[in-house]
Parts: structure tokens; C-alpha cells; sequence
């Protein structure tokens, strides 16, 4: 195969993928950081155990093996649809998973999505809001 | 450097079958549902294996194709994982490994390679294919402009205002509390002049690995800025991205300090 055959063809398909914008493996997703944003517009959502021992509130997704930012992408995308049966069954596939740490929690336990905003910047300190967007009780 | 880290990485293999797979566009196409974990096993050691006999240098050509393909199906089954159902991201430092392995398996010099005494000659006495080098480094520097491309074909130069390097990294802050993230949000100076400084280093700084003299600082600057990228967004490619490249580098360096020896000795 002749050098310059070569050489076209990495050059093509590499530089061409990107240019057509395939997002496919083993051509990756360019456009993860391409939009613009305002950090007024920023919103994550969390969860929370109202009231509860600390060891299991703090970090709440990580001790469900869960990423925030898988969490929050997931939340947010049916948040954005306006689809609240997808945010329901969502959050209620991980309440399955806490029923496991029924002995360390109030039979009143309450799980809460809390959406976290840009609230301003006081001092140079940056304040955020919290609100709860909706709460689920554990054992009902 | 891929062998070391697929080997210290064992989740690869295992992370597929605890949580739930999503399969990847290419799995979908060709029907491919989740294959068993023995399976997952197999591809990984067959990967590896691959990998090692090209390291060794026998057949070299062939081994790059097993490593090219098993490599395809390993890392397409755990990104598949990876990736939510309700997320099109992949993950994007794994795929720099299967570009390069594409590119090597075409470059003629490959079938050149081995790593004994007979390819070390090979190695001082062969016709030096510039070209080859030249494809691989913009192999390398296709990651990087991809990146930069579609910030400023989605965004354009508004991508570098400043408050969308705020947006990120706020919302960066609200996941970890990091203060470094806080401190670009709370100045809007300095998140402009870093969104300027990421819209240069992917669209035109990686260009510069191509000049010689400029090779090892370009290569400086990359590693501060994953570097930043770890610290901040807690984003990984360093380990299976930067030093995968680096290492072919290094190995430039060395043939051509091999190269400089050996014609020094002939006069």
C-alpha cells in the first residue's frame, strides 16, 4: 500500500470523523464541554436523608455506588423532558437498595432530591441554594 | 504502558457485570447483546497477550490487528457500562489507545519491529520514515483538536467569554466543594483567560509536537494541563491517555540517541 495511500486515509478518517461529528466508539464524543453556559443557569441535583445518621446521609450516593454526575445527568435529562415518572423511578430504584440498611434507619426515614443553584457570591465566597425538589419516604 | 494499565485496572474487566449495561451504538448495530463475564475474561487476556507480543516483537503486524480488535470489543463492552442510558457521553480517554493501534497496524515499519538483536540492527540500518512519525503525532493531535473543533463550531468564540468556564466549573464546586474550581467560578477574569488558554491548547498548541524543538515543552504544557484537569474536574487521562503517548515519545527519543551512537562509532 503506497505511503501517501497511507497516510490520506488516517489523515481522512481521523480528522474526517471529527468534522462529520461521529460520537460513536471508537469515536469519541467531542461535544461534551462544547456548549455555552452561565453559571446562573447551573443547577445539580443530590440526594439527601432528612435527619439521619450522619455516616449514611454524608455521601449518600457514593455509599449507593452511585456517581453524582451519573445521578445528576440522569435526573436532569428527565428533569428537562418535564417527565416526572422517570425522576419517580429513578429515585425509587435506588430506595430498593437503602432498604438494605433498614436497621440503621428510622421506620419514618425520609429520602429527599435536593436541587442545588447558583445563589451569588458573598465576599468572594460563592453561595448556593438548596431546595428540595421532591421526597420519598423509605418505608412506606 | 497499556499493558500496565489494563493490568492494575481489573475493573474493566468486572464493572460490566455489577451495574447494568448500556450497549454502545456498535454493539446495538451488529445485535450484540452482553457477553458472560468468562467471555469478558477471555477477550481481556487475549488483549493483553496481544499487546505483550507486540512488545516483544514477533509478529508484530499480527498482533497489533488481535490487539486492535480485542481491544474494540473489551473497551466497547465497559464503556458501554459507563456510559447512563440517558447519557450519549462516552468516556474519552480510552480511545486514543485504539487509534493508535489502528495507525500502527498500517505504518510499514511495523512489521519491522522486534526487540532483539537482529531488529536492533534492523532498527540503525533502515531508511528512516519520517512520514510514519508525522501520522502518528497527528493521530495524537486529532484528540486534542476534536475537542477544541467543537467548542468553536457548537459555541464559537462564546465558548471563551469566561461564564462558560464559570458554568462548568460551578457546577463542578457543587459536586466536591473544590476549591480550585471555587476560585475560578468566583473570578471571571481568570475563568476567561483559561477558556482562552483550553481553546488553544486543543486547536493549535498540539500542532507544535511536530516541531522537534518544541516537542518536550508542548509535552510539559500537556501534562500541567491534565494535570489541572485531574485536580479540578477530577478527570483521569493522564494514565490512560497522556502516558500512552509519551511513551511513544520516549521511544522516538531513544532510536534516534541509538541512531546518533551508532554513527558516531562508523566514523
Amino acid at each position: 500500500m503506497s505511503h501517501r495511500l497511507i497516510f490520506s486515509l488516517l489523515l481522512a478518517l481521523f480528522y474526517g470523523l471529527i468534522f462529520f461529528r461521529v460520537e460513536h466508539w471508537p469515536f469519541t464524543d467531542w461535544g461534551v464541554y462544547a456548549y455555552k453556559y452561565h453559571p446562573e443557569k447551573v443547577f445539580v441535583f443530590d440526594l439527601s436523608l432528612k435527619d439521619s445518621e450522619p455516616k449514611l446521609a454524608a455521601n449518600l450516593l457514593e455509599n449507593l455506588g452511585q456517581s453524582p454526575v451519573t445521578f445528576n445527568a440522569m435526573i436532569t435529562r428527565s428533569y428537562l423532558k418535564k417527565d416526572e415518572e422517570e425522576i419517580d423511578k429513578h429515585i425509587l430504584s435506588l430506595l430498593e437498595e437503602m432498604k438494605n440498611w433498614q436497621k440503621q434507619l428510622a421506620p419514618d426515614a425520609e429520602v429527599q432530591l435536593i436541587l442545588k443553584s447558583f445563589d451569588g457570591v458573598d465576599e468572594g465566597k460563592i453561595r448556593i441554594k438548596r431546595e428540595v425538589y421532591k421526597s420519598y419516604k423509605l418505608f412506606q | 504502558m497499556v499493558i500496565i494499565h489494563l493490568t492494575v485496572n481489573p475493573f474493566y474487566i468486572t464493572l460490566p457485570y455489577e451495574l447494568p449495561t448500556n450497549q454502545i451504538t456498535l454493539f446495538q448495530f451488529f445485535n450484540i447483546e452482553k457477553w458472560s463475564l468468562i467471555t469478558n475474561k477471555i477477550i481481556y487476556i487475549i488483549l493483553v497477550v496481544s499487546l505483550v507480543v507486540t512488545a516483544i516483537g514477533y509478529r508484530v503486524r499480527l498482533a497489533i490487528f488481535v490487539s486492535m480488535v480485542s481491544y474494540l470489543l473489551f473497551m466497547g463492552n465497559y464503556l458501554g457500562t459507563a456510559k447512563s442510558p440517558h447519557m450519549s457521553y462516552v468516556w474519552h480517554s480510552q480511545n486514543l489507545i485504539w487509534y493508535l493501534l489502528f495507525t500502527l497496524f498500517l505504518l510499514p515499519s511495523s512489521s519491522k519491529i522486534q526487540l532483539n538483536r537482529r531488529g536492533v540492527q534492523n532498527l540503525l540500518k533502515r531508511e528512516s520514515y519520517y512520514w510514519e512519525e508525522v501520522v502518528v503525532v497527528l493521530t495524537i493531535c486529532a484528540a486534542y483538536f476534536g475537542s477544541g473543533y467543537s467548542k468553536l463550531s457548537t459555541s464559537g468564540l462564546e465558548w471563551a467569554n469566561g461564564y462558560t468556564m464559570q458554568g462548568y466549573m460551578l457546577q463542578r464546586y457543587i459536586y466536591s466543594g473544590n476549591p480550585l474550581a471555587g476560585l475560578i467560578v468566583s473570578d471571571l477574569s481568570l475563568a476567561k483567560l483559561l477558556s482562552w488558554i483550553t481553546l488553544a491548547l486543543e486547536t493549535i498548541i498540539p500542532f507544535c509536537l511536530l516541531v522537534p524543538y518544541l516537542r518536550w515543552v508542548t509535552l510539559l504544557v500537556f501534562f500541567f494541563l491534565h494535570l489541572g484537569i485531574k485536580l479540578i474536574m477530577d478527570i483521569d487521562f493522564i494514565y490512560s491517555h497522556f502516558l500512552v503517548y509519551l511513551t511513544f515519545f520516549l521511544a522516538i527519543a531513544i532510536e534516534k540517541y541509538l541512531l546518533y551512537k551508532s554513527r558516531r562509532q562508523l566514523k
